[in-house]
């Protein structure tokens, strides 16, 4: 089978279902940090702690997860090694995006990285995470800053490295944004030749190319995006202690995946590094109505410069 | 494992006012968040809570899949909570095509369900979604109704099976398991102390006379229109529409044509009958 010689977060991965997701590794000849093989998942774990449909954990902290009619993955302790079986042909797209989903939040969790649910863009030195729940635009968001010449690390998983003494630090994902149909229309992109993320969303992999920043940055500000804050149209806010911390957490990607596998404790340290970066946290009145996309752009390139 | 309390009603029924009643009753020993402060009881299609439950993102789920996963999505997050969950709902009862009941009986504890005239639904809707009075009557008597967030709406919620109103109501009435706490908006009106402590017993909240009085105090109709003069709040209503219009019965009376009227007995007749909302109006 061959190896596909890939790069994400700064890992080696080598993977014999293809990845074109990820840039290829142009690093040195160190062995594999995360190795993807095709194979057989056993149908469930032995004496599972958490036995869920789509998730199983064992009491060593092997994962097991399964999407049915596309994929199942099995994830071990240590977040270096993934087993796919594919239901679907091992090419589909759709098995890439359960990957790079799920699985990509349980490998971040075991390797003691943050994962926060975020888009991260550069602006000057620095990266910027664009977090909130599903749906809120966070892929909208980034895409119309890289319109503006902002440089992408991260769309939807943004990997936090709070381990470093210096600060926070983002380790870039891979080129590519997820983006609706309706929202790619709003930006003028045609979805002619792109691949969709599942073959029966109107949801894109529209590539970033150049507009990719590959480099490690340090985390300098979050912006959480939220539809509820009122009113409407009112301005950022700044968040500070333990507010700025539970808004972090509320904003982790799989933040039910990582309760299950008994990180609250981790995550939450990992959190109060991340409030303190420089920038600070922030709430933003994220809107969908006509003009709230450029409102909350000018927000926060105004909070950065300030 | 616990399970969900499920707070099920058809729209522009007073569900907003018994999880806030409700809120102000099990915080009553904190100081009382505002009523956009207070999360209690969030909308079970929240997106945010099925992906907790699945581990997944709903984005990238198809819309046959979330219909099919939800029911294992309330499942996972009984069999991990430790406590009761309250959750707000106005999908339909109802069966998904592979996978058993949407909202499953061994995870539930119970359900308090909430029915409205049908007639004053419709003018309270029309309110809310800024439409006019015949088209939410059409909604009304519409079975094949899904509520979903339209562009330019921020999409936080899975699509939700409404059915028509009698669709609804029948829906909860008849689903197997613990039988519901079933209330109608206008004994709520009446009698909101007597309704919230029956509410309160259900559900086994602990509760006596001056926190139920408490409760009733914090959240009038007045302080609530109140509060969101002051500070908005956000219910999904149109845009410049207050979303606590008038909390009153009958205004139907004036505000629906005969043949209005009419439209809404016809299709509702017997619904409305077993509910009692048959005394006048309908010939």
């Amino acid at each position: 089978m061959p190896i596909h010689d890939h790069t994400l977060c700064g890992w080696r991965v080598a993977s014999s279902l293809p990845l074109p997701d990820l840039l290829p590794w142009t690093g040195d000849d160190r062995a594999p940090d995360l190795i993807v093989n095709v194979g057989a998942v056993p149908e469930r774990l032995d004496d599972p702690t958490i036995d869920l449909p789509l998730l199983q954990i064992d009491a060593n902290g092997t994962c097991r997860f399964a999407m049915p009619g596309v994929a199942t993955y099995l994830i071990d302790p240590t977040g270096h090694r993934v087993i796919v079986e594919p239901v679907l042909p091992a090419d589909a797209p759709d098995i890439r995006v359960f990957l790079l989903g799920t699985v990509f939040g349980i490998l971040c969790y075991r390797r003691g990285l943050l994962p926060l649910h975020a888009s991260c863009v550069r602006v000057g030195g620095g990266a910027v995470a664009l977090a909130g729940a599903s749906g809120i635009g966070k892929s909208t968001l980034a895409a119309s800053l890289l319109r503006r010449g902002h440089m992408i690390l991260a769309d939807d998983v943004t990997v936090i490295d709070t381990s470093d003494p210096a600060g926070p630090r983002v380790l870039p994902g891979f080129p590519r944004l997820k983006l609706w149909r309706d929202a790619m229309d709003r930006l003028q992109l045609s979805p002619a030749g792109l691949e969709r993320t599942r073959s029966e969303l109107a949801k894109f992999h529209v590539p970033v190319a150049e507009g990719f920043c590959a480099q490690p940055l340090p985390l300098t500000a979050v912006f959480h995006l939220d539809p509820d804050t009122l009113p409407p149209g009112g301005t950022l806010r700044r968040l500070r202690g333990p507010e700025a911390v539970v808004r972090v957490e509320r904003d982790l990607y799989r933040r039910g995946t990582m309760v299950k596998m008994g990180l609250s404790a981790q995550a939450l340290g990992s959190a109060v590094a991340v409030v303190g970066v420089p920038g600070g946290t922030w709430l933003v009145p994220h809107r969908h109505e006509p003009g709230g996309l450029e409102d909350s752009i000018a927000g926060i390139l105004e909070r950065l410069t300030a | 494992m616990s399970g969900f309390y499920w707070i099920a009603s058809y729209p522009k029924s007073g569900n907003t006012w018994v999880r806030l009643a409700l809120s102000a009753l099990i915080h009553a020993d904190t100081p009382s968040p505002s009523m956009n402060g207070s999360r209690f009881a969030p909308n079970a299609s929240r997106r945010s809570d099925i992906e907790d439950g699945l581990d997944v993102e709903t984005g990238d789920l198809t819309p046959d899949e979330v219909r099919a996963l939800r029911p294992a999505a309330y499942r996972a997050l009984a069999q991990t909570s430790k406590h009761p969950l309250f959750r707000k709902v106005h999908d339909a009862w109802s069966a998904t095509e592979t996978e058993g009941p949407l909202f499953p009986p061994e995870a539930t504890l119970g359900t308090i369900h909430i029915v409205r005239d049908p007639r004053d639904v419709a003018v309270s809707w029309a309110h809310f979604a800024a439409i006019d009075v015949d088209a939410a009557i059409a909604i009304l008597c519409d079975p094949s109704t899904i509520i979903r967030p339209h562009p330019p709406r921020v999409a936080l919620t899975v699509p939700q099976w409404l059915s028509c109103w009698s669709g609804h109501a029948r829906s909860w009435m008849d689903a197997p398991g613990r039988p519901g706490c079933l209330l109608r908006y206008e004994d709520l009106l009446a009698d909101p102390a007597t309704a919230l402590a029956r509410i309160a017993t259900y559900a086994g909240i602990p509760h006596d006379e001056t926190r139920i009085r408490n409760a009733i105090d914090a959240t009038r109709f007045d302080a609530l229109r109140r509060q969101e003069a002051e500070h908005g709040f956000n219910g999904g209503q149109a845009p410049g529409r207050a979303f606590f219009r008038a909390g009153r019965s009958g205004d139907w009376r004036h505000l629906l044509s005969d043949e209005q009227v009419e439209r809404i007995c016809t299709t509702h007749r017997e619904m409305m009958q077993r509910l009692g909302y048959n005394e006048s109006g309908c010939s």
